[in-house]
């Protein structure tokens, strides 16, 4: 696959997202991302409009054809839950198979986990790859242009691609299917909330300055 | 009532600008050569206070993006009634508007026209002396989302804005899209006859309030005026005072756009109410103003940025006077663009470009940012304790680092992915981070390169021009642990999104004064 033309999510959400895959049902696949069941609801679909002061991290999900979840975050004021790697290895426990791309002003980055171990991490501007399962997905990423020239820049087919759409292209090579935009639009309820989290929320800072 | 000598005009200055005392003695020293009579005894008592002014060689206005911030200079209006009127007012009559409606002088024939250069530099000379007058410890807030804008001014900013001084030239922005001014106004009454001079009759004062917000959905704002409640003086002859002249008096209050009106205009009507009623009115009166720049084909750069002029007008009618020289608030600036890259929804907004632009991370015990926050300031304070070197280690610093970006320093411009430094920036900081290619020897050594849950931070942010590819300034890089990281970088996307952070564009006239700017604060416990 080396589709010239990915899902733009920077214009959907911003300079700033996390959009997680697993292949888990949608209530596991929240759990094990730090909304527990009785978390979860219905929640508005995830937008970049940024109204809040400090938004509170939400997780936004729906389900995919063929047993997969899709979550998505566009506020990591306390990081992004799926780019933890305990978070992609609970995902992963028993066999399944999970994906993070994260895209913000500091990295753009694809994580690849299956059977409770993040084997690849893929920075696509970069064309770099770590981890035990780098070597499977070379040959792939490294067909689609995802290498370096003499220069340190990709090949033109991808250096014209902004950064976003660049991590888009390489995670959907990692997961081998398309990221499309039904996936995202339509009528389909999002389920989701706030996780869990051990982090000083920022509305509690204001009062210690 | 103040003694009115021959050979002096007592008028008010229409701008803001420049001082009473200049202004008094100038009249002085034009006294001898003052006055000239009208060009005909036809000529109506008006057109002999025009002309009166004309010929005094009067005080010019004020260039409009003079520095502001002098001490307090008054704003001020002309009314003038006919010696029949005022002698009917004496003798207990009604007056019967014997002066007639005159065409007033407009701000357009006052406040000359500015480029788009001159205007964006006035608004960078604007950011400059705000910049300069405040302390470091005097920081905004975080940054947050433009308030909603509805039929009265948002009660929270109100307050937040009018804490502030906002009482001065420069009055009080609490962002870019938040703005204040509290001013006194002082209105002049003057007798006017043929073959005379202007004669001084009385004085009204009050205080305006005005608080105007930035709309981040289209080329707008919003401007509420009124008068202070309470805030009406008045110095009048006792017979006025005993008709309540001054209070029966109407003014009209106008929100204006000094610019051609296919470029902006204000949409709103035109409150007219007795001065008595302004008085004890606590109503907030809307007026639109609205820029049409990008359609009128005036706007620059990818962006169709433009920079307009605004105001409130103030004129006075009734009981026979007429209004000789209109009065205005002090005039900011607006930016308005058509930036596609912020959300589907905000596609077009209009700021203020005189608010400071400071991004504000915590570096306190605990906070979200807290790594972050304390690599920035290494960056900012102590450049030559950071990676990557400038020199490998054992080798004396050849030179400096320079690292822009903190609260009295050089700014950052704000890059996104869609820009060809985005990459660069990346693959400078990712070598410095691994201490290889242009950075062997200088980057992160093996035992300060991330280690698991950890990401290499760099600043500037690599969504500045001034990133690791920058050829004008060094840069920093640090492990800090992901969350940091994640949290860091979030606030930034929402910090370019509530306060319209531009992308660069290059191909503005005059880029450094014409693109937006911004900085970086941190703010963190005594260590």
């Amino acid at each position: 696959m080396n589709d010239p033309d990915p899902l733009n999510l920077v214009e959907r959400y911003g300079e700033g997202w996390c959009v997680t895959l697993a292949h888990r049902p949608l209530a596991e696949a929240l759990d094990a991302m730090g909304v527990p069941a009785e978390r979860q609801t219905e929640v508005d679909a995830p937008n970049g409009e940024g109204t809040d002061v400090d938004p509170p991290p939400l997780l936004a999900a729906r389900s995919l054809p063929d047993g997969w979840t899709l979550v998505v975050e566009t506020s990591g004021m306390t990081g992004w839950s799926g780019e933890r790697d305990d978070v992609l290895e609970a995902l992963t426990e028993e066999g399944g198979r999970a994906l993070a791309v994260v895209v913000d002003p500091s990295v753009d980055v694809v994580l690849y986990a299956e059977d409770g171990e993040v084997v690849l991490r893929f920075v696509p501007s970069l064309a770099e790859l770590e981890g035990s399962g780098a070597e499977r997905f070379r040959d792939r990423l490294e067909k689609a242009g995802f290498f370096l020239d003499e220069d340190g820049s990709l090949p033109p087919e991808l250096d014209d691609l902004p950064g976003g759409r660049l991590a888009v292209h390489g995670a959907e090579l990692v997961w081998g299917r398309r990221l499309t935009a039904d996936m995202f639009d339509g009528a389909a309820p999002w389920i989701g909330g706030e996780p869990i989290t051990d982090t000083v929320p920022p509305a509690e800072l204001a009062e210690n300055d | 009532m103040q003694p009115f000598r021959r050979g002096t005009v007592h008028h008010a200055r229409l701008t803001v600008r420049g001082s009473l005392a200049a202004l008094a003695a100038t009249a002085v020293l034009i006294a001898p050569t003052l006055l000239t009579p009208p060009a005909s005894a036809a000529d109506g008592p008006a057109t002999a206070y025009r002309n009166t002014l004309n010929n005094s060689g009067g005080p010019k206005p004020m260039p409009a993006n003079a520095p502001e911030g002098a001490a307090e200079r008054p704003v001020t209006m002309d009314v003038g009634i006919s010696s029949e009127d005022l002698e009917r007012v004496r003798n207990g009559q009604r007056p019967k508007g014997t002066l007639g409606t005159q065409p007033l002088r407009t701000l357009g024939e006052t406040v000359p026209a500015e480029s788009f250069t001159e205007a964006a530099a006035a608004a960078r000379a604007q950011l400059k002396m705000r910049y300069e007058a405040r302390s470091a410890d005097d920081v905004p807030p975080s940054s947050r989302p433009p308030a909603e804008i509805k039929d009265t001014p948002n009660a929270e900013l109100l307050k937040e804005c009018f804490d502030g001084k906002a009482d001065s030239d420069y009055g009080n922005y609490v962002n870019r899209y938040t703005y204040c001014q509290s001013r006194k106004m002082t209105i002049r009454f003057f007798e006017i006859s043929p073959n005379k001079p202007p004669k001084y009759h009385a004085t009204t004062r009050f205080v305006y309030e005005l608080f105007a917000q930035g709309d981040n959905k289209n080329r707008h704002i919003r401007v509420f005026g009124r008068m202070k409640p309470g805030s009406a003086d008045y110095d009048w002859p006792w017979y006025d005072d005993l008709l309540q002249t001054p209070k029966i008096i109407k003014m009209t209050m106008t929100g204006e756009c000094d610019a051609p009106e296919q470029e902006c205009s204000g949409l709103s009507g035109s409150p007219s109410l007795p001065f008595g009623s302004w008085n004890s009115n606590r109503t907030w009166f809307a007026f639109d103003i609205a820029d049409s720049s990008g359609s009128a084909g005036t706007a620059q750069g990818r962006d169709k940025i433009s920079f307009k002029r605004w105001y409130l007008g103030f004129s006075a009618k009734g009981e026979g006077y007429e209004t000789m020289l209109p009065g205005r608030s002090s005039a900011p600036l607006m930016r308005c663009d058509s930036g596609q890259y912020f959300s589907p929804a905000q596609k077009n907004a209009c700021v203020f470009p005189g608010s400071l632009s400071i991004l504000n991370y915590y570096a306190t015990p605990g906070s979200p940012t807290e790594q972050v926050g304390k690599h920035i300031a290494d960056a900012q304070y102590t450049p030559d304790t950071t990676y990557p070197r400038t020199a490998p280690a054992g080798t004396p610093n050849p030179r400096a680092k320079r690292i822009p970006g903190a609260y009295f320093n050089a700014p950052l411009h704000r890059i996104t992915e869609a820009d060809p430094e985005w990459k660069t920036n990346n693959a400078h900081k990712n070598a410095a981070c691994k201490d290889r290619g242009d950075y062997k020897g200088m980057g992160l050594p093996p035992e300060k390169q991330p280690k698991s849950g950890q990401q290499c931070d760099e600043y500037p942010f690599r969504t500045t021009l001034e990133g690791a590819a920058s050829k004008d300034w060094d840069f920093s890089v640090r492990a800090v642990d992901r969350s940091d990281n994640a949290s860091a970088g979030s606030r930034l996307k929402l910090y370019v999104l509530h306060e319209r952070i531009l992308r660069w564009d290059a191909g503005l006239a005059d880029p450094q004064r014409s693109n937006d700017a911004y900085w970086v604060n941190i703010r963190y416990s005594t260590r």
